[in-house]
């Protein structure tokens, strides 16, 4: 009775591999427990203007600063809105940079070129370049959206004496520059404390550190200071808020293409 | 011309009628409540508010504005429950700017604005001082009656506890400071800020031979781009000074003095007037500017015509959901800026302007009218323009006998389209124009791709890959370079800290097989406020009716220090 017998083979593989499974779906369903409740306590902001301070070393010390601000807009059911203005270095002062972001289709992005009075609308898929050439990339500066990745749980651990879910995060956009991330978010506030990045080749490329938090509105946190390393190159960027201000005021009206030459 | 006087006065009134549907408000009559207890007039407003283009002040500012009767001596502090608010439309809501409805918003709270702006708490919108005291009065009665309600909850918080109590009816007393517009809050903000930058340019250039009139082989070019920019606190009106100036060290036709823009501008959410000098940019693609037709050339600026002059205008912009719609009038026709032979890359003979020829009557005084509109369809980006008026392009009429060009400007008539389509890394550019000018007719398009690979050679850098085809109806009697030709082209960004550039493009002329001319770009930061540019350009051709036949002894190379301070 061969038939049966693969029948039955087939069955017993497919309890064996539910069981198999059950410890990581529930890990699945944790992580993304987690990430949503983060999310959760992170909406309803509206609106923030900053001011951001970069500064970049490489493997022998050497700095280069870059300062820009920036103007956000939550977008209820879609992607924020944002926009950067360049104030150094200063042969791009000037030149501002929006994005209407989408978190499953690709971004709207255009550049404002000063010099030429010119909105170039830009290609927006591979966001995985150096972003004024720090250690972060374009898409590390994006929105935290739910859809973007795949969570999973990982454990529990304290990082400098914060205790802290550890959540796997595997993005979706197969255009990432990462195979996966390693969030360590804390349990009393689901604040960002560490994200460990890992290269297409799987090994760590850069640890993200998020300190200084500060509470805004009595209810959102935000890290004034953030230091990304980069393990294989050496090189580090520092990125501090040095300024940060909620409910300014701004619409959709204020991140209109059309607004951008009258920026300064 | 009569017929492009009827046609620019067409223009005119359809421009009329476009900026009075953009204005025109479509009136809603939807209404909000009644009032319950526990409503806030911050949730009241998040339900009234249309979309996020409207600003949370904006919407509470309208309601308020809208429902006099529904607060309590017209403060937003206390909105009657039981009351129903009618919803203004969204036109009303955006009547006034969202920087105003913040600077009231956060007076009207008895806040400080959180903003670290400049802006002063403003007056009151104050009636007069004896209507003031009265109402005054009035709310401390009203207050001490524990009139019936709703407090205004801030943004975020918990929904504010209300003061229960019954309204005597009587108390409705529209608070004169509604009527009070929001100017005053505009009037007390009324500083003008200064912001300015400036770009000094030291450029060498350095040509291959002499030139065919003995011209010498390097040339230095001083420049200085200054940037002033006022602007009041609310961004409603700017003023805006963008003085350049140059100099040639061989030739002094090629020295300049320009002010690039220097106008008022007004702006509101969604329009902006402008009145004076100012550089328009339109188009998509990188090989050459065909649309582009507003500002006149500056042939000194190099071959690759990019800089431009300022233009006088008065000029609208408005957009909404139907797309941006762009209107120029040009009062005052600026002739095209060519170098005199000692100053190279330019005519054999000087183009001698004292002589030149209109076929307008009115000649640099003719009205030119532009106008654009353009959309945005997804992934597509697409601009239809229309230009009538002088035609920035000179027929030059040799004089042998004087040994010079006399300029000759024809009226023309040119319409536009430009398109951009986005597909992943994949960039697709289509510019084409149709124009009419004196004798000619003729079409032009430029078409093609760019293509960028990021990250190659396993580093951070983008490769760009450009092909254009150019195209010209006039084939070989075409003035231009373009008539049948392909560019190709790289782009390298290094992603690096001294944001290291290159291009590189060479365009081949399909019809002539041994015209063509490549240029390079490069460009690297040495410091926070240097850049060092150099660029470097080829011209090859051995048929004399060729354009490029004029520059076959100017191959060069440029290198210039830019610094920003």
């Amino acid at each position: 009775m061969p038939h049966l017998n693969t029948t039955r083979f087939a069955g017993l593989m497919l309890v064996a591999g539910l069981l198999l499974a059950l410890p990581a779906l529930a890990d699945t369903e944790k992580g993304l427990q987690i990430a949503t409740e983060q999310k959760k306590r992170d909406s309803g902001w509206g609106d923030s203007e900053s001011k951001i301070l970069m500064i970049l070393r490489d493997a022998s010390g050497n700095e280069s600063v870059r300062r820009m601000r920036t103007q956000a807009l939550e977008v209820v059911d879609d992607g924020d809105k944002s926009l950067t203005i360049f104030d150094e270095p200063r042969d791009v002062r000037g030149s501002a940079f929006l994005t209407h972001s989408h978190p499953t289709a690709e971004d709207d992005q255009w550049l404002y070129l000063p010099a030429i009075n010119r909105v170039r609308r830009i290609a927006s898929r591979n966001k995985s370049g150096p972003f004024m050439a720090s250690e972060f990339a374009y898409e590390d500066m994006t929105s935290f959206e739910l859809a973007k990745y795949q969570f999973r749980y990982l454990r529990d651990d304290v990082l400098n004496g914060v205790s802290c879910y550890v959540i796997e995060r595997i993005p979706a956009d197969k255009f990432s520059g990462y195979s996966k991330t390693v969030a360590w978010v804390d349990q009393a506030h689901y604040r960002v404390q560490q994200i460990e990045f890992y290269d297409k080749k799987q090994s760590l490329l850069k640890t993200l550190q998020a300190s200084n938090y500060q509470l805004f509105l009595d209810k959102y946190w935000r890290p004034m200071l953030l230091q990304m390393q980069n393990h294989q190159t050496g090189k580090r960027t520092d990125l501090k808020v040095e300024e940060l201000q909620f409910n300014v005021g701004r619409s959709a009206a204020d991140f209109d293409v059309n607004v951008l030459e009258r920026l300064r | 011309m009569t017929t492009l006087a009827e046609q620019l006065w067409r223009g005119v009134i359809v421009s009329l009628l476009l900026v009075a549907m953009l204005l025109a408000s479509a009136i809603q009559a939807a209404e909000l409540g009644p009032v319950s207890k526990t409503d806030t007039l911050w949730r009241l407003a998040l339900q009234a508010r249309p979309d996020d283009s409207v600003s949370m002040p904006q919407v509470i500012y309208a309601l308020w504005q809208q429902n006099p009767a529904a607060f309590v001596d017209g403060d937003i502090n206390k909105l009657r429950s039981g009351s129903i608010l009618q919803i203004p439309s969204r036109q009303q809501m955006l009547a006034t700017g969202s920087a105003d409805t913040r600077v009231w918003y956060y007076q009207a709270i008895g806040r400080p604005q959180t903003s670290g702006s400049k802006l002063t708490v403003a007056e009151k919108p104050a009636p007069e001082a004896a209507q003031a005291a009265a109402v005054e009065a009035e709310a401390a009665r009203a207050f001490s009656e524990k009139s019936e309600s709703t407090a205004l909850a801030q943004p975020l918080s918990e929904p504010a506890a209300t003061t229960p109590a019954s309204v005597p009816a009587t108390v409705t007393a529209a608070a004169p400071t509604i009527a009070a517009p929001l100017t005053t809050a505009a009037a007390v903000s009324s500083g003008f800020s200064l912001r300015q930058q400036h770009q000094g340019s030291l450029q060498q250039r350095y040509f291959s031979q002499t030139g065919s009139a003995g011209q010498a082989r390097a040339h230095t070019l001083l420049s200085l781009l200054s940037d002033f920019s006022w602007q009041d606190d609310s961004a409603t009106h700017s003023f805006q000074l963008t003085p350049f100036l140059r100099w040639q060290q061989r030739d002094s036709a090629s020295n300049l003095l320009d002010l690039q823009q220097a106008y008022w501008r007004f702006a509101a959410s969604n329009w902006e007037l402008k009145a004076g000098n100012d550089i328009v940019f339109w188009g998509v693609s990188e090989s050459q500017r065909l649309v582009d037709v507003i500002n006149q050339v500056d042939m000194v600026g190099g071959v690759e015509l990019e800089a431009r002059l300022g233009q006088p205008m008065l000029s609208f912009k408005g957009w909404n959901r139907a797309g941006t719609l762009e209107l120029y009038l040009l009062p005052y026709f600026r002739e095209r800026l060519f170098a005199d032979p000692p100053g190279r890359l330019t005519t054999p003979w000087p183009v001698e302007h004292d002589i030149a020829l209109y076929e307008s009557s009115r000649k640099q005084r003719n009205l030119d009218f532009a106008m654009r509109w353009s959309q945005r369809f997804s992934a597509l980006d697409l601009g239809l323009s229309y230009f009538a008026g002088n035609s920035r392009e000179p027929l030059l009429i040799p004089q042998p006998a004087a040994q010079q060009l006399q300029p000759y400007y024809f009226q023309m008539q040119q319409f536009g389209i430009d398109a951009q389509y986005i597909a992943g890394d994949w960039l697709w550019k289509l510019e084409s124009i149709y124009r009419r000018s004196g004798p000619q007719e003729f079409v032009a398009a430029t078409a093609g791709f760019e293509y960028t690979y990021v990250g190659v050679f396993n580093r951070s850098w983008d490769l760009g890959w450009i092909t254009e085809y150019q195209y010209d109806s006039r084939n070989l009697q075409a003035p231009v370079t373009g008539q049948n030709d392909l560019f190709v082209g790289w782009r390298l960004a290094l992603n690096d800290v001294a944001g290291s550039e290159l291009l590189l493009g060479v365009l081949q002329d399909l019809d002539r097989s041994s015209s063509r001319s490549a240029r390079l770009e490069a460009s690297m930061r040495l410091s926070n406020s240097l850049r060092l540019r150099l660029n470097a350009w080829l011209f090859q051709t051995n048929d004399s009716s060729d354009v490029l036949y004029q520059l076959r002894r100017d191959d060069y190379l440029e290198l210039s220090l830019d610094y920003y301070f």
